[in-house]
């Protein structure tokens, strides 16, 4: 008699305890499951570690108490998934800057600037509609010292009846004026989860 | 009484729905054939389309086998954007697959034992999945989203590596499963594996497959069209040694499958030099790779095998014999000849075969026959029960409307990507100053010009599916950093074909 | 213990209260915080052998703070840990991240970690050890 009602509050109840509420998720007390792909966890203790290691190092600080300029060159993406690597790229310069050692230069990049705005102001210096105190003078840029460049690697493998994807994260800092990689990390992310479906 | 009663019912609903799934997937795929043949790309791909509610997410599990038509079509029809998102699409409907069991749990599996296998979602082939991403990687080349290119070239070959393993462990699921359900002492189990064995079974399956010549099938399991084009992409953009080594290690691999291939072993050598050392990029004149995609590939049909099983009359066994329907892969006609590669008046350069879908096909097909022979007996055990049981209690009208329902339902699955080539052929040679190269068709008449832009590494990506329809021609830039679009060439060719 | 930090709480509470009427500057000095926080589920597994602290050179010729302990563990587990760095006016330092750095430790295993401050003007931190949650 009472069994159909009885279903439909069962299954309510099942579908309710199912559905999972949208929530904020705070990245200093984020305990969340562990993801096959990289995810901003990864990206942290990475950059962590790059730039703890950077500072201790010293290859970041000037000899004469100044800052060093950085530009960012490529870091390829030799993954099975679509990273965005400035993620990656945006922490190591923030903490750089932040240190107070290393400021990076939007106005040269691989494929052009990264911010076209330092050239597209200079075309202003002609222009009778601009008064011209204010436009930026001829060689005020500063060129870059030093230059990030790097790669996330992947490499899968079976492991046992799991998988066993490990993501390495190689960051070298060249000095332009020499040629030479002054500072270089590696940083290795393992992780091991199920084999029934592909890592990304 | 009531239980036999509910059965047939069910199986009678299922008869409608079955007759309705298989038939027009049978209609779509002859309407899809029709167009692509043609090379009218537009109307094959109204025949694929499908109707999403607005603001829903697309099934990807149910419309896989649509995502994949679609996605190359617009990959044919130079429209990459779509292509690629299609492409995405259809790889999520594979990733579900990929999740769920061999033997699956779901309703699907009860569906696909009453009724056919064509009542379940497609299951991609690996080989499938893996062109996927060598389609996907060569859309993005074509945007010229290098970035994106590389991550799907990556997949592709982590697939290659996974499609082993995949393989190994679905046979040994099967197994195991299938042995479980023997020793819990079923009756339909212990006939399903009675059946399996049966020696008369066994001699017409592989009669009707003639084993050795059907089975030639590849040493290795890859995709050896993706592992090359993996090699030349990495080749192309080496940055390092270790790229170089990737390159040479899937170049290599190639060549090992069809050591008689020229190409493949001058790829294979080039890659090992650059590896080595031995040759210098900067010497390296711009390389132009011509890869053609010829023909149609292999499709299913049906296959009907009539199966010796033992069914309970009370306590006697009786033998009784039950027809099961299984697939078996088909060639489809290639283009006749080669591809002319000519750059100024020299003699033209001609494409050469270096590897065919059809023995992909095999390879992967070897492995999961138990699987569909498995499902197709323990369905016509089943069905066998029913039937048994409707006559004891239903008299002779119960067991011929149950033998009716399991004809109307012993139907092989079907379905499977008819985009895909007979076989691919390919050329390399050095990009002319000019820029400018002539293709050659079948019987030697110019398909058209192309030009090539300055740039160190191109891949001149053709698919032609028939005589009757044009060459879809794409100059990639390997490197991915000049985009690049999609001419359809057809020259006189058309006019003069025979086929 | 539990009545030690209540102890605690109670005297930071007071020296708060007492900030509101001196003069900024001094509260710094005054706040106590402890360089070491272990979480009890922690402590049970692990001990923290040592804690070493020091000012590393710069070729600027400033000095940044780097610290290093040792944990050694009596069983299998994981640890979460983190450094949060406080300049001379006792506020905090930002560094990479906020997320706690996640290592797993054998029985009878010693470990040994370091970290660096941000910024040549960190004088103190706090490092915390916790258990993660899965």
């Amino acid at each position: 008699m009472f069994k159909l009602p009885i279903v439909f509050c069962v299954s309510m109840l099942m579908l309710a305890g199912c559905a999972t509420p949208t929530r904020y998720i705070d990245p200093a007390a984020d305990d969340g499951p562990v993801t096959m792909t990289m995810d901003y966890r990864d990206f942290e203790k990475a950059a962590t570690e790059a730039v703890d290691d950077m500072l201790a190092s010293g290859a970041v600080s000037k000899p004469n108490g100044e800052r060093y300029i950085m530009v960012v060159s490529r870091v390829t993406n030799d993954t099975m998934q679509r990273i965005d690597t400035d993620q990656l790229t945006k922490k190591i310069r923030v903490a750089l800057l932040r240190s107070g050692k290393v400021v990076t230069t939007t106005a040269v990049g691989l494929d052009g600037a990264e911010d076209e705005m330092s050239a597209r102001v200079r075309e202003l210096r002609d222009s009778e509609e601009f008064d011209q105190t204010g436009v930026q003078r001829k060689g005020t840029l500063i060129a870059p010292d030093l230059s990030l460049s790097g790669k996330i690697l992947q490499r899968n493998h079976k492991a046992g009846k799991e998988q066993q994807v490990e993501y390495y994260i190689q960051l070298s800092l060249t000095e332009l004026a020499t040629g030479l990689a002054t500072w270089e990390v590696e940083t290795p992310i393992i992780k091991r989860g199920p084999n029934d479906a592909v890592s990304w | 009484m009531e239980v036999v009663f509910r059965f047939l019912v069910a199986a009678f609903l299922a008869t409608l729905m079955a007759g309705c799934s298989s038939f027009q997937q049978k209609n779509q795929m002859d309407a899809f054939n029709d167009a692509y043949a043609v090379g009218d790309y537009d109307l094959a791909l109204q025949t694929v389309s499908f109707k999403t509610a607005k603001g829903k997410a697309v099934d990807t599990d149910e419309h896989l086998l649509d995502l994949l038509h679609q996605a190359e079509l617009y990959r044919l029809l130079g429209r990459y954007q779509e292509a690629t998102n299609t492409y995405d699409l259809a790889e999520e409907g594979m990733k579900n697959l990929d999740l769920a069991n061999i033997l699956e749990k779901s309703s699907t599996a009860f569906m696909a034992l009453m009724v056919n296998d064509s009542e379940r979602d497609y299951q991609a082939l690996m080989s499938e999945a893996i062109l996927v991403n060598t389609y996907k990687g060569l859309a993005f080349l074509a945007e010229g989203n290098n970035e994106f290119a590389r991550v799907e070239f990556n997949r592709a070959d982590d697939r290659t590596r996974r499609a082993v393993e995949y393989f190994s462990k679905e046979i040994a699921e099967q197994r195991e499963a299938l042995n479980q359900q023997a020793q819990s002492g079923q009756n339909t189990a212990a006939m399903v594996r009675n059946s399996l064995n049966n020696q008369s079974l066994r001699n017409a399956v592989s009669q009707r497959y003639e084993v050795e010549s059907e089975w030639s099938v590849l040493p290795e399991f890859i995709v050896p069209a993706s592992t090359y084009l993996h090699g030349i992409y990495f080749l192309a953009n080496a940055s390092s040694r270790a790229d170089y080594e990737k390159a040479a290690t899937s170049l290599t691999r190639v060549a090992a499958m069809n050591r008689a291939s020229d190409v493949l072993q001058r790829d294979a050598k080039l890659a090992e030099a650059l590896a080595a050392g031995r040759q210098s990029m900067a010497e390296l004149a711009p390389q132009v790779w011509v890869l053609y995609e010829n023909g149609l590939g292999p499709v299913l049909e049906e296959t009907r095998i009539d199966v010796p099983l033992l069914i309970f009359h009370g306590s006697q066994q009786a033998p009784a014999y039950f027809g099961i329907a299984l697939p078996r892969y088909r060639g489809r006609a290639a283009v006749p000849g080669s591809l002319g590669v000519l750059a100024g008046a020299d003699i033209a350069v001609q494409t050469e075969r270096i590897s065919d879908m059809g023995s992909v096909i095999r390879t992967e097909m070897k492995e999961r026959f138990p699987g569909v022979l498995a499902r197709a007996v323990s369905s016509a055990v089943i069905k066998a029960v029913i039937q048994n049981e409707a006559a004891e209690k239903f008299g002779v009208w119960g067991q011929l409307g149950a033998a009716a329902l399991t004809i109307a339902t012993t139907q092989a699955d079907l379905r499977s990507w008819q985009a895909l080539p007979n076989h691919w052929q390919a050329a390399r040679i050095d990009r002319p100053e000019s820029g400018k190269l002539t293709l050659t068709g079948t019987n030697g008449h110019s398909l058209g010009t192309i030009m090539i832009p300055d740039q160190p590494f191109t891949l001149l990506y053709v698919k032609r599916p028939t005589l009757a329809g044009p060459a879809s021609v794409v100059a990639l830039d390997l490197q991915g950093r000049n985009p690049a679009s999609t001419v359809q060439l057809s020259g006189k060719d058309l006019l003069t074909a025979t086929y | 213990m539990r009545f030690q930090k209540q102890i605690i709480a109670f005297s930071c509470a007071l020296v708060l209260a007492g900030c509101a009427i001196q003069p900024p500057a001094e509260t710094a000095a005054a706040i106590d915080r402890e360089q070491l926080q272990i979480d009890p589920e922690v402590n049970y597994f692990v001990a923290v052998t040592e804690l070493l602290s020091q000012r590393i050179a710069q070729p600027g010729g400033e000095t940044l703070l780097q610290i290093q302990y040792a944990v050694e563990a009596r069983s299998n587990g994981d640890l979460a840990w983190k450094v949060t760095w406080f300049d001379p006016n006792g506020m905090a330092v930002k560094g990479v991240g906020e997320g706690y750095r996640k290592v797993s430790l054998l029985t009878g295993q010693t470990r040994y970690f370091t970290a660096t401050a941000p910024h040549a003007r960190v004088t103190d931190y706090q490092l915390h050890l916790r258990e993660p949650q899965q």
